[in-house]
């Protein structure tokens, strides 16, 4: 990603003609080669200021301390029943100026269920549930999709022929229906196992896009170089060819995460079981008290939408950082 | 001319294409090599030199086998390279080396200088940590480089450090033969003077060979010891930098090289020029007999007919032509004119 | 070359010849950039005659192509473009695009280095021609392939009529990059500016090439800005020459005058590191150094870090283009009446040691 430097010399992103060819106006990052600041440092920088990106991570941080630290200090436990105060009506100020008393927690913010549970626990609860299975299921379909585009990019040929028609065969399926039925036959209980079979279904477009890159980066005269020194595959993929597609992996990453919560969403809400407690469970739960008691059904909506659009936004400005040059086009 | 060190012969390489479809059935053949043959002594430069297409490219990476080669045979210090297994051609590896043309594609981004050069001693030696930094401050300062730059990332050099980052990579485990792919072709004449000569006084100090692969003949004349030049996959002249460069039989040789262009421009303006119908054909189909017989304007029907084989026409010189011009015959514009209304 | 009459026919009268098709006053641009404002040309100035070769020449970054960009309109919007730029009466710079567009493609035209990007895949070579023409003209469009035909025939392409109706990718590269002269002349342009025209060709074909080039000039009387960092090309086609460094010119004249009389030692640093086809040199004499980056330039000559001649008086300002001692030649070095009287002027870049310092 030394574009960074290049493009202030050839002046414009497509424009330049001399761009294509070998080097002649690549060299003209021999005058720029501006500071010694490393690509690292350029990414962090670009997405530090990169406003949404920044503000979501900001939220999403906020909302993951809270349901997992949160729930440690918050003295009602979301499996204990209790009386139902003022029909279980959630407790907080959502607009606290208006009546002019300030901000209030009140005893249960987020209002009592049927059995008089705390329901800002049973959220809480149910976004940890949730969390958990989107990451655990993010980074298995990453590392799968990773290693599967890694092989099929690098060896080509048979391997590639093989693992790529059987990603399409896959991709033909619908995803939904398949962990329906995944979920069913095997029942898992556990958010590990629920995340699994999330995994096991979302690593298919991962595996095509770093597939790509290794298909391009094989190219690379560095990796023919490697050849040439007599590097083995091993390390020829670690140490060469990895690295130089971190970018796509983190970003391929946020968005498995944001994927994986809305299915587990999804699929608790046709009532096949991930994980015991989620935020989409409690949405299928309370689907039929949408008209009494609303509050149940719309804190975990609000929560599985918050989380899906904070990540959403990481993700977009990781892009963003990672790659500039995509950034310019969109502007 | 002792026991060369590299041995090519009737080498091949030819690059299938592929058709669409699950099959990917192999619909044609580009013959990027076709029959190379030549060797090259310890511590000698064979300048290649061919304009695109030729498979001059194709050729030096066949003979570290980066490219499988079709068929042929290479001899290293008279081993047969083409039929060693996987772990023998690893360990032949440390005494052949390449430095590639492009100086942003050929070093990982990713990897500071220290790195990239101590590459070749961690695969093949058991230096340690130490060893090995001190090892590569050398090479550093060996290819005119400032060791303390070592843990840089090449996005912070320049194109003609970075050549030399590429050179001091290829230098590290001292090989006896580097191919140099282009290896100045993508730097600015200004910077383009230093590398060649940096490559020019670690051959004097190292006694390497080079086969040194470009398209120029400027720079071509200037570092090698011989010359072959190549057309469409084939040698079509080969020898004594001397005697190629002032008495060349062939006439696609007196072509390329009148066709560089000489800075100065009372020279420029003045000279006898000859210019080439058209451009090199696709190496899919190349034509009968003589390959360069399309844009030639000495060829006849003997030249479509049978292909040339390399002949000594003058001293000190293989030509592969038909009719190849004599030493001290002159080529004149008209010359070169008169064919192509005959065409 | 196919039989085509080149030449004479077109207008190069005596009084047309010294009319000024192009003149660039004090050209500047500049890019906004994470680092800070990138300064790719400082000060430019240049005027270009009828049927004259005006040769910009400069190494990779120097601004050569940023500059002529910028007449044709196609920087990004990013850029800063300061200074003026006049096409006969007409301003180029600082004017809404749709008031430009008339010459721009029709009086002005442009021939880039890669031929291969330049044109449409999908349409035929006489279709895009013929657009060409009916972009400016209002004709039948059957007229404007036949001026399309004409074009390619004139650019030597052989059997034009035919392959008219072929697509890009069936062209060589050579061939292309006639198409592209063609379209370049079809408009009877009064200035033609040619971007590294040879660089992605072989030589052979580009010797071809730059004869085609020539000959087109000739027959529509046009003048052209050639940019170039070949200096063999230079000296085979240009008639006055300006040496770019680091963003603006540091020397300029005839192209005699730069290659004989060298003036500014940038350019004999450049002469002195081409490898000369005709003789045996046992040292080329690089250029120490590499180019100053256009962010935060340093202050003086630019050139001063990589200079044999450079002095402390260097580092205290800039020095202007100034005449030399020789007629209408100009040098923006301090110290150029010390090359004055001296034959191989890249003499002076020999260095002591051959092996110091990092290129």
């Amino acid at each position: 990603m030394t574009t960074e430097i290049v493009e202030p010399a050839s002046g414009g992103v497509d424009l330049d003609p001399t761009d294509q060819s070998i080097g002649v106006d690549r060299v003209a990052a021999d005058g720029m080669a501006v500071k010694a600041r490393s690509q690292r440092q350029m990414v962090i920088r670009r997405f530090l200021r990169h406003r949404l990106a920044m503000s979501s991570l900001a939220v999403l941080t906020s909302m993951v301390i809270l349901a997992y630290v949160g729930l440690w200090f918050w003295d009602l436990p979301y499996d204990r029943s209790g009386t139902v105060v003022d029909g279980g009506r959630s407790t907080i100020d959502l607009i606290p100026w208006i009546d002019g008393d300030g901000f209030q927690m009140g005893q249960h913010p987020f209002g009592q269920d049927n059995i008089g549970r705390d329901y800002f626990a049973v959220t809480l609860k149910g976004a940890q549930g949730s969390i958990t299975v989107a990451v655990v299921a993010g980074l298995v379909a990453t590392t799968i999709g990773t290693i599967v585009g890694a092989l099929s990019g690098y060896f080509r040929g048979l391997t590639d022929t093989v693992l790529m028609r059987i990603v399409d065969v896959l991709f033909t399926i619908p995803l939904l229906l398949l962990a329906a039925v995944l979920s069913r036959r095997f029942d898992t209980g556990g958010a590990i196992g629920g995340a699994l079979i999330i995994a096991s279904l979302i690593w298919l477009t991962t595996a095509r896009v770093i597939r790509a890159e290794f298909l391009s980066l094989r190219e690379k005269e560095f990796v023919e170089a490697a050849r040439a020194l007599g590097a083995g595959h091993t390390r020829i993929i670690t140490k060469h060819m990895l690295p130089n597609v971190v970018g796509s992996i983190v970003v391929s990453a946020t968005l498995l995460i944001s994927a994986a919560i809305l299915i587990e969403a999804a699929l608790s809400f046709l009532g096949f079981n991930i994980t015991e407690f989620s935020l989409g469970r409690q949405v299928q739960t309370y689907r039929t008290a949408f008209n009494t008691r609303p509050w149940l059904f719309w804190w975990p909506g609000v929560f599985i939408i918050v989380i899906a659009l904070c990540i959403n936004f990481i993700g977009d400005g990781l892009r963003d950082a990672f790659d500039p040059k995509q950034t310019r086009v969109r502007q | 001319m002792s026991e060369p060190l590299v041995e090519v012969s009737d080498l091949v390489k030819t690059f299938p294409i592929k058709g669409d479809g699950f099959l990917q059935r192999v619909v044609d053949q580009v013959q990027a090599v076709s029959g190379l043959s030549f060797d090259i002594a310890a511590g000698e430069t064979l300048g290649l030199v061919g304009e695109s297409g030729s498979g001059k490219s194709t050729a030096g990476r066949a003979i570290l086998r980066l490219h499988e080669p079709t068929s042929g045979s290479i001899k290293f210090e008279g081993r047969e390279v083409t039929e060693l297994d996987s772990k023998a051609m690893q360990e032949l590896r440390q005494r052949m080396q390449i430095v590639f043309q492009d100086p942003y594609a050929s070093l990982n981004p990713k990897l500071p200088v220290n790195d990239i050069v101590g590459e070749p001693l961690v695969i093949h030696t058991k230096m340690n940590r130490k060893e090995r930094e001190r090892k590569v401050a050398q090479l550093l300062s060996d290819v005119g480089l400032q060791p303390e730059h070592g843990n840089r990332y090449p996005h912070e050099f320049s194109g003609g450090q970075r050549q030399r980052i590429g050179i001091a990579r290829a230098i590290a485990l001292d090989p006896d033969f580097v191919v140099l792919d282009e290896p100045v072709s993508a730097l600015d004449v200004s910077v383009q003077a230093g590398v060649l000569n940096l490559l020019r006084r670690l051959q004097d100090e190292r006694g390497m060979a080079y086969l040194f692969i470009a398209h120029d003949l400027s720079v071509v004349r200037h570092v090698s010891h011989r010359v072959a030049v190549m057309y469409l996959g084939k040698i079509v002249e080969i020898g004594e930098r001397k005697a190629l460069f002032q008495t060349s039989a062939h006439p696609y040789t007196r072509a390329l090289m009148s066709a560089v262009p000489v800075a100065d421009p009372h020279r420029e303006r003045t000279r006898e020029t000859i210019t080439l119908e058209g451009d090199v054909p696709s190496p899919i189909n190349p034509p009968s007999g003589c390959r360069f017989r399309t844009r030639c304007w000495r060829a006849t029907d003997l030249c479509a007919a049978e292909a040339p084989e390399l002949v000594e026409h003058t001293p000190g010189l293989l030509t592969a032509c038909h009719h190849p011009i004599g030493p001290d015959e002159v080529v004149t514009r008209a010359d070169t004119n008169s064919a192509v209304l005959a065409d | 070359m196919t039989s085509t009459e080149v030449g004479n026919a077109a207008v190069t009268s005596d009084a047309l010849d010294d009319e000024v098709m192009l003149r660039v006053e004090d050209l500047s641009v500049s890019f906004p950039t994470e680092d800070g404002v990138v300064q790719a040309v400082r000060g430019v100035s240049y005027e270009v005659k009828r049927g004259e070769v005006f040769a910009v020449v400069g190494e990779s970054g120097c601004g050569k192509s940023v500059s002529s960009m910028a007449l044709m309109g196609l920087l990004p919007k990013t850029a800063r473009i300061e200074g003026r730029a006049r096409y006969l009466d007409n301003d180029l710079l600082g004017r809404p695009d749709r008031e430009v567009r008339g010459f721009r493609g029709s009086k002005l035209a442009m021939i880039f280095q890669d031929p291969m990007t330049s044109l449409n895949p999908v349409y035929t070579i006489g279709k895009q021609l013929a657009e060409a023409v009916l972009a400016h003209h209002r004709i039948a469009p059957k007229v404007a392939m036949e001026r399309a035909i004409d074009m390619l025939d004139v650019v030597g392409i052989p059997q034009a009529r035919k392959r008219a109706k072929s697509y890009p990718h069936e062209f060589s590269g050579g061939m292309r990059q006639r198409v592209m002269i063609a379209m370049a002349i079809i408009n009877n342009p009064d200035v033609i500016i040619a971007d590294e025209p040879t660089t992605a060709l072989d030589v052979t074909v580009q010797a071809q090439i730059l004869e085609t080039l020539l000959e087109a000039k000739e027959r529509v009387g046009a003048a052209i800005v050639l940019i170039t960092h070949d200096l063999g090309v230079v000296a085979g086609m240009a008639d006055r020459v300006g040496v770019m460094y680091a963003g603006r010119f540091v020397e300029t004249g005839d192209v005699n005058e730069i290659f004989h009389a060298t003036r500014m030692p940038y350019t004999a640093g450049l002469l002195g590191s081409i490898p000369d086809l005709d003789s045996e040199v046992a040292e080329l004499t690089p250029i120490e150094g590499a180019p100053p980056s256009l962010i935060n330039p340093p202050e003086g000559c630019k050139f001063m870090v990589r200079c044999p001649m450079a002095r402390p008086a260097c580092g205290e300002s800039e020095p202007p283009l100034a005449p030399t001692d020789r007629p209408g030649h100009f040098s923006a070095c301090k110290f150029s009446h010390e090359l004055e009287g001296n034959q191989d002027t890249s003499e002076i870049f020999k260095p002591a040691s051959v092996s110091g310092g990092a290129s």
